[in-house]
């Protein structure tokens, strides 16, 4: 966790130096409509697409500041990473760390009593991390057994543990009360490789290494995730992706 | 033996009558909403296979890059910070070649399906290709638009003609051995003002235009979109229900398979199961029109300033909620966007300009004598494309005569993808 803290910190210092570029003040110009909409004051048409957000300026400010972390840091290193390594290192690494994955994955299965999903997760991690050599080949992936989807916040959720307010996490993005929770466990569960590799070196090198490791994983995350910042090219894009991600979880807890 | 057979089926297929269109879409609106299926689409493996040189991971040959461009030194509003530079996409050749504009239809980016799916097909057969969002897109109202006030054609084709030409210099046009153009929806109609506003700029020369299901006049063609709610709805709350009932079945359906994502075919599956009725389908089609339009009001509205949703002199912060400015905005028909704000700014900068004056200036018509006599221009439409009335299709007929390919089915660009439309659409392009 501290290794990612100090990679948060860097890359807000980069962040802020870099320095939003400012070009003056927007103002109005010379027309004026001759009517005005009028805005309801209380907005109903959402009203089937509600998602429960008390903290609404947070989250907006949040989102704010993780999309022009997106552009102005997180995306031109993933695209340097991405120009630089083949499609099949790229492949390879995002194959390790989702292989890592798996830990989780069973454990919540277990937690849920899903027993299908808890063999899938260990025959794909047993297979993957020995003929796939340590997780680089995904295996059962490429024979048609895909990664399962099962994380704590879902295992919460399917105990009965409500969602709780709408939250945008600062780097990770749309999250809720309960799911920022499942966050936290499921990291406490999954390993840095690197303690293994690199036990016998000295406190500096096995330092510097396992801060490498989490670097990797941070742009292979990025480098994993489809998603862009404002591509719905919508300006309610907030709201939009507020609804699909509240869908989406409440119908991943029922799977 | 399976090969044998196959060869077998080939042969049969080439004696097969060529009149036949299998689209599978007969009625329109099912056809505008589901399009093509993967499995009937133009397979782009038969344009050319993928060579060895193109597995090497140092070259970006059949690559799609997403690029930028700053085109106006001017502050963008705070909400909209993103939208400074116009984006658009290129995939370019190794050598000199032709080059292929799309201009993308109402509120479509350059990351559209359609304009995807186009991009890749002309990429393989030897072009560079160049993808633009429509003049209506958020993103092209803010960065490149010179008024930020969309739908006066004219203006937007003149928007449109400057980002060619900025987007052509920064590829370079020593690599350009010609010129072509197309676009779908607004985006064909466009394309045709393109054309011929080139013949007097005369930056490009076009060699070829194809427009795909354009719409005659924007007026008639969006008024007929406003109908397809107002007529089937009693108010926004009725078809905000409708798309959430259809949202909850297409969540049960979810829930119920063993999918793991929403699949291209996953709408199609689900109308397999619960059939979407013809006034769903209607309802569907004009809600995703009004929110797209919902978008556009408001960006531009925040752009000028104006006062037509947000109260004017009203700085919305990026934390203030967008809700009621959402609400206020989808109210807002075409018809209502006209008269309401895009009328009197046009008066305002042009006292002499009446209704008139700029719905005839927003449609076909008022390019006639020049469509008659450009033999490169050419048009592909359905008969059932419901955004033309028996009017628009007259005049496309009389006007374009055996340029104009119109095919049974496919209602709007729902066929755009389609196999026989592709090969239509390259065999155009490569004479």
């Amino acid at each position: 966790m501290r290794h990612t803290m100090r990679i948060f910190l860097l890359c807000l210092i980069i962040f802020v130096s870099a320095g939003c570029a400012t070009n003056g003040q927007h103002q109005p110009g010379p027309f004026q409509a001759p009517l005005h909409r009028g805005l309801p004051e209380d907005p109903t048409l959402e009203r089937h697409f509600l998602v429960h957000d008390p903290w609404e300026g947070f989250n907006r400010n949040m989102y704010h500041f993780n999309a022009q972390l997106d552009r102005y840091v997180y995306l031109p290193v993933v695209r340097t990473y991405e120009a630089i390594l083949p499609d099949s290192v790229q492949q390879g690494v995002s194959n390790v760390f989702n292989n890592l994955k798996e830990i989780p994955i069973f454990v919540n299965s277990v937690l849920q009593g899903k027993a299908k999903k808890a063999s899938v997760s260990l025959g794909r991690f047993v297979f993957n991390t020995t003929i796939g050599l340590g997780g680089i080949i995904d295996v059962l992936g490429n024979g048609g057994i895909p990664q399962e989807n099962e994380d704590f916040g879902q295992t919460l959720g399917f105990w009965g543990v409500p969602p709780g307010p709408y939250l945008v996490l600062p780097v990770f993005g749309p999250s809720g009360v309960r799911d920022t929770g499942g966050v936290f466990v499921d990291a406490a569960m999954t390993i840095n490789p690197s303690y293994g590799l690199f036990q016998d070196m000295s406190w500096i090198a096995r330092e510097s290494a396992s801060t490498g490791v989490y670097g990797v994983k941070a742009v292979d995350a990025r480098h994993q995730v489809k998603f862009r910042y404002y591509e719905t090219g919508s300006p309610f894009e907030y709201q939009l992706v507020r609804f699909i991600y509240s869908k989406k979880r409440e119908l991943d807890i029922d799977k | 033996m399976h090969r044998a057979l196959l060869l077998c089926l080939f042969v049969l297929a080439a004696y097969a009558p060529a009149s036949a269109y299998e689209y599978p879409f007969k009625n329109p609106y099912e056809a505008t909403v589901l399009g093509t299926l993967p499995r009937d689409e133009f397979p782009l493996d038969s344009i050319r296979p993928a060579r060895l040189r193109d597995l090497n991971p140092l070259s970006d040959l059949g690559t799609v890059r997403a690029r930028e461009l700053l085109l106006h030194e001017r502050p963008v509003p705070q909400i909209l910070w993103y939208d400074d530079t116009l984006q658009y996409s290129v995939a370019l050749q190794r050598n000199v070649a032709p080059l292929l504009f799309i201009i993308a239809g109402t509120g479509s980016s350059y990351d559209s399906a359609n304009c995807r799916f186009l991009q890749a097909v002309f990429h393989r057969a030897g072009y560079h290709v160049v993808s633009l969002s429509s003049p209506t897109y958020p993103n092209f109202v803010v960065s490149a638009s010179t008024t930020q006030v969309p739908g006066f054609i004219p203006q937007d084709v003149a928007d449109l003609y400057q980002s060619m030409d900025a987007i052509v210099n920064e590829i370079g046009r020593d690599r350009i051995s010609s010129y072509n153009l197309t676009g779908y929806s607004l985006g064909g109609t466009q394309s045709a003002f393109l054309a011929e506003l080139d013949t007097r700029e005369k930056r490009f020369g076009f060699d070829r235009v194809m427009l795909l299901n354009p719409a005659v006049s924007l007026l008639t063609s969006a008024t007929i979109l406003d109908h397809l709610l107002s007529d089937n709805v009693a108010d926004r709350t009725e078809a905000a229900r409708v798309v959430a009932d259809l949202v909850s079945d297409l969540s049960a359906a979810y829930r119920g398979s063993d999918e793991v994502n929403f699949g291209d075919e996953f709408l199609f599956a689900l109308h397999g199961s619960r059939s979407i009725s013809e006034k769903e389908l209607k309802i569907l089609i004009g809600v995703a029109f009004r929110v797209s339009l919902a978008s556009m009001v408001f960006t531009s509205d925040v752009c000028t300033g104006a006062g037509y949703i947000s109260p004017r002199g009203h700085v919305i912060e990026k934390n203030e909620s967008l809700s009621p400015y959402l609400d206020a905005a989808v109210g807002v028909s075409f018809e209502d966007y006209v008269d309401e704000y895009l009328l009197p700014f046009l008066a305002f900068t042009d006292p002499a300009m009446t209704r008139e004056r700029a719905v005839a200036a927003s449609s076909l018509e008022s390019i006639a004598p020049f469509l008659r006599e450009s033999t490169s221009i050419a048009v592909m439409t359905n008969a059932d494309d419901p955004i033309l009335t028996p009017d628009n299709l007259g005049f496309l007929k009389r006007t374009f005569n055996d340029r104009l390919t119109l095919y049974p089915a496919g209602g709007h660009c729902g066929n755009i993808r389609y196999r026989d439309n592709v090969a239509a659409m390259l065999d155009f392009f490569r004479k």
